[in-house]
């Protein structure tokens, strides 16, 4: 066993810089002539789009540093003020109230779109949404509509259907910018894609491990941000195998990302952004490490196998469009889930419900019904909101947690397991 | 309905849930589409409360609960489609709770009108009548399609003279008449639609009500979750002419027939008419600027002095919709709007009546 780390934080410094440039080249748009196109993270075109020469940008990424750094209330109040219903999606009012406030972010002045690519996969909203950019910035959309996927089967013109989008986004850009698709460019991309995603999956997998060596809803969702914004560059090849060593380094120290692991769960939903630490405080006295999230397949579900693969680039494109978590139907979501807790031997489920998403959260309180009834696994279902901070109230959520994991201690003492809550 | 059923085992009824569905699909299947628009003010929410969350818009709420106390047991099939997230999630809470039924969702496209949407439209449509055939044990022949088509084609004709009677005459059709005359399209087949739309509008030559004084506006917003009847007669008791809504949206098709040549693909003219034919929808992408033209459209069509924004809570595409509309009119700064909004089961309106009053007043005297 070894006794001095080597790789800790590692991942985090990588992934700084990165991110950092990638802000600064955001920042400096408009003086290095660089186009900025603004995707959804789900199935986004991402490799496509840079072989245009397109920067890209996230709303959604922006919504969430926005929440984490406590900026998200007044965008939301501007945006209301606009004309936005107090029940409509948070993450879209604090676009539209950064949009009427020039854009000025905790990460300094984001860019302005030159292009929108609404990926419409697995949220209706995400269509309003871009439409309403489309007019402010009076910029050209393209939507790329994506199937809602069903069975297990894909029928084969919900393929094709996605797949004739992205000829057609093609045709677009190369009138756009002048410029023939660069299908060697394109090939090495998505070659960098699947190394990628081989190396996120495998990342995910190592929450297998007792104890696991990282929270996979709390800390993956950090890492998760290379995949979806870098995919398709060497950078996040290199970005994730520094991650895989320091958490392999992590397992052979037998030490994960809180003292004592006591508790398993697989958590579904976003997080609460504006109030991210001290929801995750609140997990931490009762030893609660997450193993597996479906937050963190929001971009795709790599992690069920899924590859984009060189040889057939465009078809797989689509294909990994379609597989977004989102874009999953409930009956999938709940199989996947039910898989999530065999697989990493979890002992209960925790369902965070946020008012925003409805693409998230409409059927959750379904999936709970199953899960606890049905399937037997203890079932935690709390409410608050992944953008708008009014929605958080830390008592009643600490209620809720405290009762809960008392409970799910209990019965873990009754059979014989570890104790030793708060 | 049910006795309906039980006369003969072989009839197969398909629920369907707002905003759209091809009812001449399910028609030229082979079995009978029953609308579905939410339990109304009759349902008390019993179970549905612990499977959906208090911030969903209670038409999904309800319909639930109708299920779930057994009330939509008749149903063969269910049918969603992706209208929004909420119908979508729905559409999969279905599909486990009421395993007997089969859950049909169509994926209508948002890609813009053109040959990639139309032919992937054409398939789809194509799934959906199978499946339906299938249940309807009725084999996958088109000529039902084209009966159905035909008596589609007719009922947009009928629905479209009785509007232009009520935009020229609204006095002697009232809106709560025409919704109601609307919504019974839910609950028959299209041909027995036909019949009461032709008996409405024969009797309606013979109508002599007086003109009463009112302003003509136009209702936007409540495509999907229904507002109760009171509060559409209401807004006529306050002094408005309502002469355009997008009430009931699904059963209130674009008046354009679906073209379909002798011996031509039926799913294809369905799949052309619903890409290029079926209007501007909040439940449909379209550009901002067409979202606008929609609304200046609607007002001219109707003559409108205003418009009254009546959007279901919780309803995020009305919501949405509702800037875009708010924005272009305060900019263009001619008519007057008022905002309204509404809950299937709302039984107090008092309120409301003095906000309309106070809309109409404002438009009378300034
Ligand atoms: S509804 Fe959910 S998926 Fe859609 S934009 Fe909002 S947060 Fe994102
Ligand atoms: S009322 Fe609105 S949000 Fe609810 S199902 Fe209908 S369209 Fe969707």
């Amino acid at each position: 066993m070894q006794t001095t780390f080597q790789h800790q934080g590692a991942g985090l410094r990588l992934q700084k810089e990165m991110m950092t440039a990638w802000y600064a080249r955001q920042e400096q748009a408009v003086q290095t002539k660089l186009p900025i196109a603004y995707v959804f993270i789900g199935g986004s075109p991402n490799e496509l789009l840079r072989n245009f020469g397109y920067e890209l940008a996230f709303p959604e990424i922006n919504a969430l540093q926005c929440g984490i750094k406590k900026a998200a209330g007044p965008n939301i109040i501007r945006a209301e003020d606009f004309g936005y219903s107090s029940d409509v999606c948070g993450y879209v009012k604090n676009d539209i109230g950064l949009m009427l406030n020039d854009y000025q972010s905790p990460q300094g002045r984001l860019a302005k779109p030159d292009f929108l690519v609404c990926n419409a996969s697995g949220c209706a909203t995400y269509l309003k949404w871009w439409e309403a950019l489309a007019q402010h910035f009076a910029v050209p959309l393209f939507v790329l509509d994506v199937p809602y996927v069903q069975g297990d089967e894909i029928p084969a013109e919900e393929i094709e259907y996605v797949e004739a989008q992205i000829h057609e986004l093609i045709e677009l850009l190369e009138r756009q910018t002048g410029q023939a698709l660069d299908m060697a460019r394109l090939k090495t991309d998505l070659a960098y894609a699947a190394q990628t995603e081989e190396r996120w999956s495998q990342l995910l997998d190592l929450a297998t491990h007792h104890p696991s060596p990282f929270d996979s809803y709390f800390e993956a969702v950090f890492f998760m941000a290379n995949i979806n914004i870098f995919r398709g560059t060497k950078e996040a090849v290199t970005y994730y195998d520094e991650v895989l060593k320091e958490l392999k380094e992590r397992i052979d120290h037998g030490v994960g990302p809180i003292p004592q692991e006591k508790v398993r769960v697989v958590v579904e939903g976003p997080p609460p952004w504006p109030h991210f630490r001290s929801f995750w405080e609140l997990f931490k006295p009762w030893g609660v490490v997450c193993v597996a999230s479906t937050y963190s397949k929001v971009g795709g579900l790599w992690d069920q196998g899924f590859r984009h693969d060189p040889s057939r680039p465009i078809r797989s494109m689509a294909e990994g469009m379609l597989h977004a978590y989102c874009n999953w139907s409930l009956p999938k979501r709940q199989a996947l889930i039910r898989s999530y807790i065999d697989h990493f031997d979890a002992d209960a489920l925790v369902i965070h419900s946020v008012k925003s998403c409805r693409s998230f959260s409409v059927g959750q309180a379904d999936l709970r019904e199953y899960f606890h009834h049905e399937a037997k696994v203890p079932t935690l279902f709390v409410e608050s909101d992944l953008a708008d901070p009014r929605y958080f109230s830390h008592a009643q959520l600490r209620n809720r947690i405290d009762a809960f994991f008392e409970s799910l201690e209990h019965r873990k003492l009754a059979r014989g397991g570890a104790g030793g809550g708060p | 309905m049910r006795q309906w059923k039980e006369e003969d085992p072989q009839r197969r009824v398909v629920g369907y849930f707002p905003v759209f569905a091809p009812r001449e699909l399910i028609e030229g299947a082979g079995a009978f589409p029953l609308g579905l628009h939410g339990g109304g003010q009759q349902v008390e929410l019993m179970f549905a409360d612990s499977r959906m969350q208090s911030f969903v818009c209670s038409i999904s709420r309800t319909t639930l609960e109708l299920g779930l106390i057994g009330n939509l047991d008749l149903l063969d099939a269910m049918f969603f489609t992706n209208i929004c997230d909420v119908a979508r999630n729905l559409s999969g809470v279905w599909c486990r709770n009421f395993p007997q039924q089969q859950t049909i969702f169509l994926h209508l496209p948002m890609h813009p009108p053109g040959e990639t949407t139309l032919r992937y439209l054409v398939k789809e449509f194509g799934r959906a009548h199978r499946t339906i055939a299938t249940i309807a044990g009725n084999g996958h022949g088109t000529e039902p399609l084209h009966v159905a088509i035909a008596a589609g084609n007719r009922n947009r004709l009928l629905q479209a003279q009785l509007e232009q009677t009520h935009r020229s005459e609204p006095w002697n059709l009232s809106l709560p008449a025409l919704y109601l005359l609307r919504r019974m399209g839910s609950q028959m087949t299209l041909a027995q639609h036909n019949q009461l739309l032709a008996d409405a509008l024969g009797r309606l030559q013979h109508s002599t009500v007086r003109p009463r004084d009112g302003i003509r506006v136009i209702v936007e917003g409540a495509f999907c979750e229904q507002p109760p009847l009171e509060l559409l007669e209401l807004l006529e008791e306050s002094g408005c002419y309502v002469v355009g809504d997008d009430l009931a949206r699904g059963l209130r098709p674009e008046s354009a027939p679906i073209e379909l040549a002798q011996g031509g693909d039926p799913l294809e003219a369905l799949a052309r008419w619903y890409t290029f034919a079926s209007g501007t929808q909040s439940v449909r992408h379209a550009p901002p600027q067409q979202r606008e033209d929609y609304l200046f459209g609607q007002i001219e069509a109707a003559s409108a002095q205003g418009v009254i924004f009546l959007n279901a809570k919780f309803c995020e595409p009305a919501l949405y919709d509702y800037v875009v509309f708010k924005n272009a009119l305060e900019r263009q700064g001619k008519i007057p709007f008022m905002t309204l909004e509404f809950e299937e089961k709302q039984s107090t309106f008092e309120n409301l009546r003095m906000q309309v009053e106070t809309f109409v007043e404002s438009i009378l005297f300034t």
